[in-house]
């Protein structure tokens, strides 16, 4: 996996910077879409630490996803008003934390297709934990009062105006985070060490590593920041469903990591911004969004095998 | 000479077939021991029996005096075996000298310095790139594993196996399709390794087999069936039936 230059890094500073400003010029529908983007964009940047970062590809990476929402609905639930989102997100990354730590350990004895298929099975599990049961609200989710953004008496009073271009400020802020963190990360001598099992585990075996050990941190930390993922969801759209555990949304994930280019750190971002946009355009214009989704995902896999990342090596060559 | 490798009585079956049974063997410091033998005579498992691939059904093996059976293959490398591999082995895409670098940091690197910068570790890459000088690889550090030849692609086998500083070194028929001159090299630095570590040798190449080695194992179905040092050996009875068109 490469990661960005300087120069590259600069470039999604000045986006970043543009899309900070997006709520003093944009109407609430493109605000609310770019949220909706961004949540996506932090899903796919945790399964890039799989899938790129490990070479490890999971089809239960959604589980964390939902955990993350749910967590919010159950601590609004166990305090019965709307909690401070400082307890919320360390909430959602620690439930979604120690559910990967447990699915991790199970999971991670087998390889490959193998692997794919129980991670299919454990996400599934965890789905119908909150499917059709009273943990979940019911098969069809439920409203969730948004946490509030302070500490005791210090909140942040947001007036409905102003609340599409907060949360895409908030969202854009952890997104950041996620990113410039999984950048680090991925300069450490850990990050080097997934990048060798994702290029020969058995040989980094051999030669002494501890390969299901650093397999099992990645795959926590990974499932840990899915559920902020979740948690940025389920506070933007101020509804959690159990769909959100789903295994359809772990593909989804998985075609935003193929549509942006498992070779690069930031491709998930552009892979999430294109799906996420090309979700709504389709939706909109021929009312069968899954379908025009598929022909563009097999287009871009047929044309581009690098991802939409790809595109940059090729207009320099 | 102080011993190193010291394998007791070792035994894997595969269903019916016995691979290696009862198979001792003795490495010291300083000492190029040898194994030679027709294609499925065992040596490759024997080889995976030493290194942790495999677990041995009977027998010890001890490092140092340390009881190591069962461990496996990355505990071994840590307790000091490095091994090479009959077929290349490597990290594809990455740098020749990543392929070394992380090698070495398995072993170098302590777990709570993970979270260092990698750019920042002079340890793993100092280990890295003396190996790299020792193999007489260092001239292609920055290529792409995937573009070496297949000779520099041998060589790399061994920096791998090297860089995890071992006591022992594993090396499975490192010769493995070499011309001529690439031969004589590689036979000259396998003499220099066993200098300062206990190597075991692996190889189908008699000539280099018989120039490099100073203890001789023949194994056949399995097992041992002639021990000593290569004069005598070359001219055993059992090596000129396993060998009819080497000519001593």
């Amino acid at each position: 996996m490469s990661l960005g230059s300087p120069r590259l890094h600069f470039l999604f500073f000045l986006l970043a910077v543009l899309l900070a400003c997006a709520p003093l010029f944009a109407p609430p529908y493109w605000l609310e879409l770019a949220s909706t983007a961004l949540v996506a964009a932090m899903f796919a940047l945790s399964l890039q630490l799989l899938v790129g970062g490990a070479g490890l590809v999971s089809l239960g990476h959604a589980a964390f996803f939902g955990l993350g929402a749910y967590a919010v609905h159950l601590t609004t639930q166990l305090l019965g008003a709307p909690p401070s989102i400082f307890l919320t997100l360390p909430a959602a990354a620690a439930l979604a934390g120690v559910a990967a730590l447990a699915v991790g350990a199970l999971a991670l004895r087998t390889r490959g297709f193998f692997f794919l298929m129980s991670t299919l099975a454990f996400g599934q599990i965890l789905f119908f934990l909150f499917h059709d049961t009273s943990l979940g609200g019911g098969t069809d989710g439920v409203f969730i009062p948004r946490p509030e953004f302070g500490v005791g008496s210090l909140v942040l009073q947001v007036s409905r105006a102003d609340r599409p271009g907060m949360l895409l400020l908030l969202n854009l802020g952890v997104l950041v985070l996620m990113y410039a963190g999984l950048d680090a990360l991925m300069r450490t001598l850990f990050g080097r060490a997934l990048q060798g099992i994702k290029a020969n585990e058995h040989r980094m075996a051999a030669a002494g590593h501890n390969v299901g050990a650093l397999k099992r941190a990645a795959f926590v930390l990974a499932g840990t920041l899915a559920g902020i993922a979740g948690h940025m969801a389920a506070v933007t759209d101020a509804f959690v469903t159990p769909d959100l555990l789903g295994w359809h949304r772990s593909a989804d994930a998985l075609l935003m990591v193929l549509l942006g280019g498992i070779g690069t750190l930031y491709g998930p971002i552009l892979g999430a911004f294109a799906f996420t946009g090309l979700a709504e355009a389709s939706q909109s214009m021929t009312g069968r969004p899954g379908l025009v989704e598929g022909l563009v995902v097999l287009a871009v896999v047929l044309a581009l095998p690098r991802g939409l990342a790809g595109l940059r090596g090729r207009a320099a060559r | 000479m102080t011993l190193v490798l010291d394998a007791e009585r070792l035994s894997r079956r595969f269903g019916d077939l016995r691979a290696v049974s009862d198979v001792s063997l003795q490495v010291r410091r300083g000492e190029l021991h040898a194994v030679i033998g027709p294609n499925g005579a065992g040596k490759s498992t024997l080889v995976n029996l030493l290194s942790g691939e495999l677990a041995p059904d009977s027998g010890r093996i001890r490092i140092d005096g340390t009881d190591v059976t069962g461990w496996p293959n990355w505990r071994l490398a840590r307790a000091g075996i490095g091994r090479s591999f009959q077929r290349s082995n490597v990290m594809e895409a990455m740098t020749v000298l990543e392929n070394v670098r992380l090698a070495a940091q398995a072993v170098l690197v302590p777990r709570r310095h993970l979270l260092r910068p990698a750019a920042d570790d002079p340890v793993s890459l100092h280990a890295a790139i003396m190996v790299l000088l020792r193999v007489g690889l260092a001239d292609v550090a920055g290529r792409i594993a995937a573009t070496l030849s297949h000779g520099e692609l041998r060589l790399l086998e061994i920096a791998i196996a090297l860089a995890v500083q071992p006591r022992v070194l594993l090396l499975d028929e490192p010769l493995a399709g070499m011309g001529p001159e690439e031969s004589q090299r590689l036979a000259r630095l396998l003499h220099e390794l066993a200098r300062d570590h206990a190597v075991l040798l692996i190889e189908q190449n008699i000539d280099v087999v018989f120039a490099v080695a100073d203890t001789l194992t023949v194994m056949l179905d399995g097992r041992v069936l002639e021990r000593g040092p290569p004069a005598r050996i070359r001219n055993s009875a059992a090596v000129r039936e396993a060998y009819p068109d080497h000519d001593p």
